[in-house]
C-alpha cells in the first residue's frame, strides 16, 4: 500500500509543480498584454498611422515609421525567404543524411539564438561604415540574416516530414528529382514552408537592436533605402525614453499596433497548418 | 559490370515465331478464364510502337546474352515437370542474369538467374528480408538513388542490359512503372496525378491528356468512382482508390512492366480484391512482378512464382507447380508455412 501512496503524492507534486509554472508564464504574458493595451489605447488614435512625427507637445503620428519598417521587412523577406528556402531544400534533399548538412543544421540552430544586436553590429562593420551612413540596405540586409536561419530550419523540418516513398514514388514515374522536389515535395511541405516564412517575418518585425545600427531612423518621411529609414521600433525606443508624456503616449500605442501585428503573423501562421491539414 | 560472355543474340521475336502460340510452352496454371494467348506479334508490335528510346540504338542489336541461355532456375531431379522457360525466349520481356546485389560489402542478392514472362505475372515470395523488395528494385534502378550499393551481372530487357552505367534512368523508369506498399498520391487533383507523368513526357495535347486521363483510370478500374471528382485532391480519396489511383498513374504512360511492392497488403480484404482483379486484367497490356507476403495472392494472381531466400532464388516455375508440386524441401516447407 505504502509505496502506492507515495506515487500518488510524487504524481500531485510534479503535476502542481508544473502547473504553477504554467500558470506564471502565462500570468507574465497576460500582464505585459494588459499593460500594453491599458497604455496604448489611450494614447489610440488615427493620427498615429496618418501623420508625420510632431513635436513633444503633442499631436503628430509615426506614419514614416511604420511605412518605413514595412518597407524594411519586406525587402527582408524577399531576400531572406528564398535563401532560406533554399538552404532547407539543400540540407533536407541534395544532402541528406551528408554530414556537412549536419554540421550546417548545428550552426543554424547557433545563429538562430545569435543575439540580434551582434547581427546589428556586424552589418554595421561592413554595410554601414564602409557607405559612409547609415542605410535603408544594410537594415533589411540585418533583419534577413535573421530570418534566414529560421527559415531553413522550419524548411529542413518540415521538407524532411514529407514521407520519402512519395519522392520515390515520382521518380520511379521517371522524373528528375528536381521537379519531384518543386512539383511534389514542395506542394506537399506548402503550408509548412508558408508557416516557417510568416513566423520568420512576425520575428523580424518586432526586431529593434539591428535596425538601431544599420537604418537607425528618421524623423522625416523617408522612403529611399540608401537613407536612414525611419521603424517603428527604433521609435518606440527613442520615444519611450524621452521626458515627453505625448511622445512616451506615442510609444505605447505603436508597440501595441507592433504586438498586435506579430500576433496576428503568429495566429495567421498557425492556421495556415491547420487549414491545409 | 562484368560482361564474361558477350554473345551475338537477338532477342526481339523473330517474325516466324510469331505464329506459334507462346501457350504451348507455358502452360498457363492458374486462371483458366483469362485469354492468356498471347502472340508473339503482337509483343513485338507492342515494343516496337512504344516510347522512342534515347541513345544506344546501336547497341539493342548486339545483344549481350549468357553462352548458356538455360536460366538455372532450379537444379532440379525432375526435368520433366520444370517449366521449359528458356525454350522460348522470345516470351521472355526480362531476363536477370546471374545478378548479384551489395549494399555496401554486404551481399543481399546472390547469383539471381531468372526469366521474367511477358504478359504474365511473376510473384517474388519469402519471408521478410530474403532481398523480394531488393530484386524488384534492381529492376527500375531505385537502388542509384542511394550511395554506396552496387550490382553484379545483368538484367536485360528488349536487347539491352538495363543495369548497364550508362543506361538512361529516366527513360527506364518510364518503361518499368512501380506501385509502392503504401499509397503515393501526389498533392495535387485526380486528373493532376495521371498527368503527371504525361507532362513529364512532353505530352501536353489537352484532348490526348484527357484520353489518356481517362483510359489509364479505366484500366486501374477506378474511373467510375472518380469520374466526378477528377478536379478535387487526391489525398480525399480512399485507401484503396488512392492505391489504384498510383498505378493507374503508373499505367498512363504505358509501361512495359508494373512492379508491385507488396501493393496490396496495407488494403482492406475489398480493396485488394478489386486491385487482384484489375492486375488479372491488365496482363493483356503489361508484364507485371510482385513481391507479397500474402501466399494466397501470390498463388491466386500469379503465372510464375520464385521463392527466395537469404538472397538466393530458392525455386522458380509455374505457380501450380510451386504450390502443388514443389522440387525443393525448403519450398514445401515455405508454402505450407512451416516458416516464414
Amino acid at each position: 500500500m505504502k509505496p502506492h501512496r507515495g506515487r500518488i503524492w510524487a504524481n500531485r507534486l510534479a503535476l502542481s509543480l508544473a502547473t504553477a509554472s504554467a500558470l506564471f508564464g502565462l500570468t507574465l504574458l497576460a500582464i505585459i498584454l494588459f499593460d500594453i493595451v491599458k497604455h496604448g489605447l489611450s494614447s489610440m488614435n488615427w493620427a498615429l498611422l496618418t501623420e508625420d512625427p510632431a513635436g513633444p507637445m503633442g499631436g503628430g503620428g509615426l506614419k514614416g515609421a511604420f511605412l518605413g519598417q514595412a518597407m524594411l521587412t519586406l525587402v527582408a523577406t524577399l531576400v531572406g525567404a528564398p535563401v532560406g528556402i533554399l538552404a532547407g531544400t539543400y540540407l533536407a534533399e541534395y544532402g541528406r543524411g551528408k554530414k556537412i548538412s549536419k554540421v550546417c543544421l548545428s550552426l543554424c540552430d547557433l545563429a538562430m539564438s545569435l543575439p540580434s544586436i551582434v547581427v546589428g553590429i556586424f552589418v554595421y562593420s561592413i554595410l554601414v561604415k564602409p557607405f559612409g551612413g547609415f542605410n535603408g540596405w544594410a537594415g533589411s540586409a540585418a533583419l534577413a540574416i535573421i530570418m534566414i536561419p529560421l527559415v531553413t530550419r522550419t524548411t529542413e523540418s518540415m521538407l524532411t516530414m514529407v514521407p520519402w516513398t512519395l519522392r520515390e514514388a515520382a521518380l520511379a514515374l521517371g522524373s528528375p528529382y528536381h521537379q519531384v522536389i518543386i512539383k511534389v515535395v514542395y506542394r506537399k511541405a506548402a503550408s509548412g514552408l508558408l508557416t516557417g516564412v510568416l513566423l520568420a517575418i512576425a520575428r523580424i518585425a518586432g526586431e529593434t537592436a539591428p535596425l538601431m545600427f544599420t537604418s537607425f531612423n528618421n524623423n522625416y518621411f523617408e522612403l529611399n533605402m540608401s537613407r536612414p529609414v525611419p521603424s517603428v521600433t527604433v521609435s518606440v525606443y527613442q520615444y519611450a525614453g524621452s521626458p515627453y508624456e505625448a511622445w512616451i503616449g506615442q510609444a505605447w500605442a505603436a508597440a501595441l499596433v507592433v504586438t498586435v501585428v506579430v500576433l496576428f503573423l503568429n495566429i495567421l501562421g498557425r492556421l495556415t497548418v491547420k487549414w491545409k491539414s | 559490370m562484368a560482361m564474361s560472355a558477350r554473345v551475338e543474340k537477338i532477342i526481339e521475336p523473330e517474325p516466324q515465331a510469331s505464329e506459334s502460340l507462346v501457350e504451348t510452352a507455358y502452360p498457363n496454371g492458374e486462371n483458366e478464364s483469362e485469354p492468356t494467348e498471347v502472340k508473339v506479334s503482337q509483343l513485338a508490335a507492342k515494343e516496337s510502337n512504344d516510347l522512342p528510346r534515347p541513345g544506344n540504338e546501336g547497341q539493342a542489336e548486339e545483344v549481350s546474352a549468357v553462352t548458356d541461355p538455360a536460366p538455372q532456375v532450379s537444379t532440379t531431379q525432375a526435368p520433366i515437370t520444370q517449366p521449359q522457360i528458356t525454350e522460348n525466349s522470345a516470351g521472355d520481356l526480362l531476363k536477370i542474369v546471374k545478378l548479384s546485389f551489395y549494399f555496401g560489402d554486404n551481399q543481399v542478392l546472390k547469383d539471381i538467374d531468372m526469366p521474367i514472362r511477358a504478359n504474365a505475372i511473376t510473384s517474388l515470395i519469402g519471408p521478410s528480408g530474403c532481398g523480394k523488395t531488393t530484386l524488384l528494385r534492381c529492376f527500375n534502378r531505385m537502388h542509384d538513388l542511394y550511395p554506396n550499393n552496387h550490382y553484379e551481372g545483368q538484367i536485360l530487357m528488349e536487347g539491352r542490359d538495363i543495369l548497364d552505367k550508362g543506361e538512361d534512368l529516366i527513360w527506364l523508369r518510364s518503361r518499368l512503372g512501380m506501385v509502392f506498399q503504401k499509397p503515393t498520391p501526389f498533392p495535387m487533383s485526380v486528373y493532376d496525378n495521371i498527368a503527371y507523368g504525361l507532362k513529364l513526357r512532353k505530352i501536353t495535347n489537352k484532348p490526348l491528356v484527357r484520353d489518356l486521363v481517362e483510359k489509364a483510370l479505366r484500366q486501374a478500374n477506378l474511373w467510375d468512382e472518380v469520374k466526378d471528382r477528377l478536379k478535387e485532391s487526391a489525398l480525399g480519396l480512399s485507401g484503396g482508390q488512392q492505391q489504384r489511383l498510383s498505378i493507374a498513374r503508373s499505367l498512363a504512360v504505358s509501361p512495359a512492366v508494373l512492379l508491385f511492392d507488396e501493393a496490396t497488403s496495407a488494403l482492406d480484404p475489398i480493396s485488394s480484391a478489386k486491385i487482384e482483379e484489375m492486375m488479372v486484367e491488365l496482363k493483356k497490356e503489361v508484364t507485371m512482378i510482385v513481391v507479397t507476403h500474402n501466399m494466397q495472392q501470390a498463388a491466386r494472381i500469379s503465372d510464375y512464382t520464385g521463392l527466395m531466400w537469404l538472397g538466393s532464388l530458392v525455386e522458380f516455375g509455374q505457380t501450380t507447380d510451386i504450390f502443388t508440386r514443389p522440387k525443393k524441401k525448403m519450398t514445401e516447407r515455405y508454402v505450407a508455412g512451416h516458416f516464414g
